[in-house]
């Protein structure tokens, strides 16, 4: 049994440095991944702004058509400065309009774009707009130039456009291209992330797991020793009470011829002794009498301990029970020159009691009460009905119990100080305890209020028809 | 019929002549629909059963220019677009106008425009999307650098799915020919 105490202490002492295996940090690491995984989330859908991405096609597209539009116009230029015929100048300012219209666009495109700021590209626009104006003077002078003349003019103000048109085209494809690229390492570089904080997400998952896993394999074999434990210990006690029985049975039988003996020599039923003898054969009477009451009381408390005390319940009034023991005790009561009162005159509900036990409680701490006072005291029965149980008070006006013995005094083999204990004589100890456990086996409960030089009230209960049937029948069988 | 009112009575050379008039088809429709007087905006091909003038490889196509399209066109379109800054009035003529007067048996129209950027257009937006080829904005025709002569345009504001990629792909600005296939 050292021995699964042992590992039980050693299961037990581990425990609570695995429980701080910290939920607490778990919980914040997993907080600050997930709010790190959310603002990458974040952060990667608006630079991937689609709506961004479009507009800048359309930029890159509207640049590049302008640009061919206006190849097209130098080329309708050169025909109709070559031919002269007025279908050619027809198509080339047909070509300038439609340039002039792809110019309109690109003005229209408005958007975020550090592109629409670029000095050099603001500048172009300015002189294609002035271009354009000079273009337009000329061919309203059609009439007075004649179509290879204006053709000629047109093609001498647009020409020094090309070389800007075409470097503004490739400028932009270049950093639209750039800005593809930076966007898709931007991209690569947030998956990466993600991608590693998902990892670590799934590390601390499965290290909480893990965790788990080992802390509920330590419960499981401590639970395991505990209640391996616990079955030894019942065991033990049982074996206990069960040989405190046998002892308590044994020792009787011979204490009787002791009793009877003595108490023959003690009467000098077979002829007269001298003083002395006499007064030893006393002695070993009273010693063999107190001796029986011992053994009956360690026999009742071993059969309470053993689960083996069996109640047969009745309904008793306990104004009859309470004035039966007062009764019983009032000669005792009258030796000790103490006065006995029965208190309780109001009708009280019967309660369902063993009427044995019943009696066995109450005579325990009514004679517990009349020991501990002194001549001239009083000892009080009362009984109330409390709630949906009756209180059975014994009050005395005794010496009292300090208040560091008062748990002590429940307990089988304990006693208050024996300094007080000797002043009034001898008790076996046992009474308390055994009154205790026969009120919990009824489904009550018992406790001592108590102070010193005032006196002592012992206090139990008992159900009042509260207990369900089915936990009566359960205690009874038990 | 007035084909059969101005020929000569006898009866089997009528019928030879106007069975060579309908294959020919071409001065039934040409009656229908007058040649052009002013500049040719809008030249229709393909599977039309209207025509009113050849191209240089002698295929017939309907060439219609702004009086023409007036007087079968007419409809009035108020809407916002997302090339203009304000709602602006269009007017012109309806795809199912034109789809009526040219006898149009097609499943797709390719649309054409001066810089030769082309887009199909499923006849039914004709038939059923109030397409309209417009030829006024505001009341005043539209010079090329305005996006015209031509535009295609659709009810904007009356529907959101004409803001879909699709219409406005098919919302051809200065719109040259139609060939309906």
């Amino acid at each position: 049994m050292s021995d699964s105490l042992q590992e039980f202490d050693s299961a037990t002492a581990e425990l609570p440095f695995r429980r701080i295996a910290s939920p607490a940090v778990v919980a914040v690491l997993f907080g600050v991944a997930l709010l790190g995984l959310g603002l990458l989330l974040f952060h990667a859908l608006r630079d991937s702004d689609a709506e961004l991405r479009v507009h800048e096609e359309e930029l890159v597209y509207a640049i590049h058509e302008m640009e061919r539009e206006f190849g097209r116009l130098i080329i309708a230029g050169l025909n109709a400065e070559s031919h002269g015929a007025v279908a050619d100048l027809e198509d080339m300012t047909l070509r300038l309009e439609i340039f002039v219209s792809r110019v309109k666009v690109l003005r229209s495109l408005h958007f975020e774009h550090s592109f629409f700021h670029q000095p050099a590209y603001l500048a172009l626009l300015q002189e294609v707009d002035r271009i354009v104006r000079r273009a337009d003077t000329v061919v309203a002078q059609l009439p007075q130039l004649g179509t290879e003349e204006v053709a000629h003019r047109v093609l001498a103000i647009l020409m020094p456009l090309s070389p800007s048109l075409r470097e503004i085209a490739l400028e932009t494809t270049r950093v639209h291209k750039q800005r593809w690229i930076d966007h898709q390492a931007h991209t690569q570089q947030h998956l990466v992330t993600i991608v590693l904080l998902f990892a670590v997400f799934m590390v601390i998952v499965f290290s909480c797991v893990f965790l788990f896993w080992v802390q509920n394999r330590r419960l499981r074999h401590s639970h395991a020793v505990l209640s391996r434990l616990s079955k030894d210990l019942v065991q033990a006690n049982q074996t206990k009470s069960r040989f405190l029985a046998n002892m308590s049975h044994e020792l009787r039988t011979p204490l009787n011829a002791v009793l009877g003996f003595s108490e023959i020599m003690r009467d000098q039923h077979l002829g007269p002794l001298s003083e002395r003898y006499r007064s030893y054969a006393e002695d070993i009477h009273c010693s063999a009498q107190h001796l029986l009451e011992l053994i009956n009381d360690v026999l009742d408390l071993s059969k309470l301990e053993a689960e083996r005390r069996e109640l047969d319940l009745a309904y008793l009034s306990i104004h009859e029970e309470l004035s039966y023991i007062a009764r019983l005790m009032a000669g005792e009561a009258r030796d000790r020159g103490v006065e006995l009162v029965c208190g309780p005159k109001a009708v009280l509900p019967p309660v369902q009691a063993d009427r044995l036990a019943l009696r066995q409680i109450l005579l325990n701490l009514v004679s517990n009460a009349l020991k501990f006072s002194e001549a001239g005291g009083r000892v009080e029965l009362l009984a109330v009905a409390d709630g949906d149980s009756l209180r059975v008070s014994i009050v005395d006006q005794g010496i009292g119990i300090d208040a560091a013995d008062l748990d002590r005094v429940l307990e089988p083999f304990e006693q208050a100080r024996a300094s007080a204990q000797r002043a009034v004589g001898k008790g076996t100890g046992l009474g308390l305890p055994l009154s205790k456990g026969l009120v919990e086996l009824h489904g009550g409960r018992l406790w001592i209020e108590s102070s010193r030089e005032v006196g002592t009230t012992v206090s139990f209960t008992l159900p009042l028809q509260a207990q369900p049937p089915e936990v009566l029948d359960e205690r009874l069988s038990a | 019929m007035s084909v059969r009112q101005d020929l000569p009575i006898h009866g089997f050379v009528a019928l030879a002549l106007l069975v060579i008039c309908l294959t020919a088809s071409d001065p039934s429709a040409a009656e229908t629909l007058p040649s052009p007087e002013g500049p040719v905006l809008l030249e229709v091909t393909g599977a039309i059963e209207v025509t009113n003038a050849h191209d240089d490889q002698g295929q017939p196509l309907a060439a219609l220019d702004l009086a023409l399209l007036e007087r079968f066109g007419g409809t009035r379109l108020e809407t916002e677009t997302p090339w203009t800054e304000n709602r602006v009035v269009f007017e012109g003529i309806a795809g199912a106008q034109l789809i009526k007067l040219l006898g149009v048996e097609a499943q797709t129209a390719v649309a054409v425009a001066l810089n030769d950027y082309r887009v199909d257009i499923p006849v039914s937006d004709f038939r059923e999307a109030d397409l309209l080829i417009a030829y006024r904005r505001d009341g005043d025709v539209m010079r090329v650098r305005d996006k015209g002569p031509l535009w295609i345009v659709f009810p904007f504001s009356e529907d959101s799915r004409y803001s879909s990629n699709d219409y406005l792909a098919r919302s051809v600005w200065q719109l040259r020919r139609l060939d309906f296939r």
